[in-house]
């Protein structure tokens, strides 16, 4: 069993005019027999997104690689620790807020943690399904965050991994041009990153980044974020 | 399965292009009173609307709403306006009870509710909406029993950007509290020709909701890079 990873971010049109951080952040990591790939999008309306969404993922990064992932996860106790990282850091919990979304894969088995916007696609038995679906609030450019949404929103899924299985990790504003959620389709970009994935690692993330840059930039004006994790079989 | 690596990049033919329709409501909350002069400020924003709609799709359009109030006869009266050229609504209210500062605001939130079942039933979009309360400085923003529960609210709606209250200050005690409740601490001038704060306050709130939002807001941002002009002429 093989993994191949990539990632990219680039910086909304929203954020260059108002000279403002970049609140995306996007990891992906294959240590041994298991990967991860991990995005957070900060919350637009806090002052510190950025901050939660570094820490986020940088919690995250750092479960996995001391092997206690799976045991927060399946022991139901992820949620707790996050937000009580963010409680400890150093900053007005009223001005902190991320989206997270990650898929965690070892051995035949995958999770999937999600809370808030963005989506995750899955491949598998050359099929492309939803496999985590954005989740807004009242108002359709409105979602859920850590540290302050409700636990019910802390979306957690397991599968198993029998054969080739892709998944793709986009956050919004670049999920739903990856993705026909209304026809349920996915679209040819999706086909294009698993070619890179998996055939052109090397360049891989840099070609998701010029193609963030120079194509899906021009439909949104937010941050945008993609991450591809691959696990293929030995045949 | 056979791949083959290709080198070029994601390209438009690649994307899913199809965009539900949407509205952006931007809700005008002013008190008639002769230093803000609501007529001419309506104008104004009868014609930024024409600004900004030439400017996007006829998919993704703003929908203003102009909600003038008056403190002294206690009515409230309602401008809606959805498409390019076209006046939906004009609706006079009476407040029975003394007209205070909520009054006016809970009559908008009700209205946008109202919006947000409709445009829910045609499946369209509905984005957060902005609020802009221009009011004088008349109102008495302390607490009391009644306020208790909207002040949560407006609290609420501040903090997610969704309400800007820009005070036109007149009495000098409430000019503490006006601009306690302001989201950018100013306090704007009453010239009447000069609606350049106002503005500003509309561009910050649309950049602000248009972090977490989509396309619908970059044609917004776009038609808004002209604003400075169109308020100067």
């Amino acid at each position: 069993m093989k993994y191949y990873a990539s990632s990219a971010v680039n910086c909304g049109n929203s954020h260059i005019y108002s000279n403002s951080p970049c609140e995306d952040v996007a990891l992906v990591k294959i240590d041994k027999e298991q990967a991860i790939a991990v995005i957070s999008d900060g919350a637009g309306s806090r002052k510190f997104a950025k901050v939660t969404a570094e820490v986020l993922v940088q919690e995250i990064e750092k479960y996995f690689l001391n092997g206690v992932l799976e045991t927060y996860i399946t022991g139901g106790r992820l949620y707790d620790y996050l937000n009580s990282v963010l409680y400890k850091i150093n900053y007005p919990l009223d001005e902190l807020g991320a989206t997270l979304l990650f898929v965690f894969a070892k051995g035949k088995t995958f999770y999937c943690v999600h809370i808030g916007d963005g989506g995750v696609i899955i491949k598998r038995n050359q099929k492309y399904e939803l496999l985590s679906h954005p989740e807004n609030g009242q108002f359709i450019n409105e979602t859920f965050f850590l540290p302050d949404s409700s636990k019910k929103h802390f979306r957690v899924s397991q599968g198993e991994i029998n054969d080739d299985t892709m998944f793709i990790l986009a956050s919004d504003g670049v999920f739903d041009l990856l993705y026909d959620l209304v026809e349920n389709k996915p679209t040819s970009a999706c086909e294009k990153l698993e070619n890179w994935n998996i055939y052109d690692n090397q360049n891989s993330s840099q070609l998701i980044e010029t193609s963030l840059k120079s194509t899906f930039s021009q439909y949104t004006n937010d941050d945008q974020s993609i991450a591809v994790l691959n696990v293929v079989f030995d045949k | 399965m056979s791949f083959k690596t290709r080198d070029d990049i994601i390209n438009s033919d690649d994307l899913n292009l199809k965009n539900k329709s949407a509205r952006v409501p931007i809700i005008f909350l002013i008190e008639a009173t002769p230093e803000i002069k609501p007529n001419s400020l309506k104008n104004a924003i009868e014609n930024l609307f024409f600004e900004i709609n030439s400017n996007i799709s006829m998919k993704s359009c703003a929908d203003i709403l102009i909600v003038q109030f008056n403190s002294k006869t206690t009515k409230i009266r309602e401008f809606s306006l959805v498409k390019q050229g076209e006046t939906l609504a004009i609706k006079t209210e009476n407040i029975k009870d003394e007209l205070d500062w909520w009054n006016p605001l809970r009559f908008t939130l009700r209205e946008i509710q109202k919006r947000k079942k409709e445009y829910d039933t045609l499946n369209i979009n509905f984005y957060q909406p902005t609020i802009l309360f221009l009011t004088s400085g008349n109102f008495d923003f302390s607490v009391n029993n009644e306020s208790e529960r909207i002040c949560e609210i407006v609290e609420g709606m501040k903090k997610s950007g969704s309400l800007s209250i820009i005070p036109f200050c007149e009495k000098k005690n409430n000019c503490e509290l006006l601009r306690h409740i302001s989201v950018s601490g100013e306090v704007y001038s009453t010239l009447t020709s000069d609606f350049t704060g106002v503005f500003d306050e509309l561009k910050k709130s649309l950049v602000s909701v248009s972090m977490s939002s989509t396309r619908a807001y970059k044609s917004l941002i776009d038609a808004s890079q002209s604003w400075d002009d169109f308020v100067l002429r």
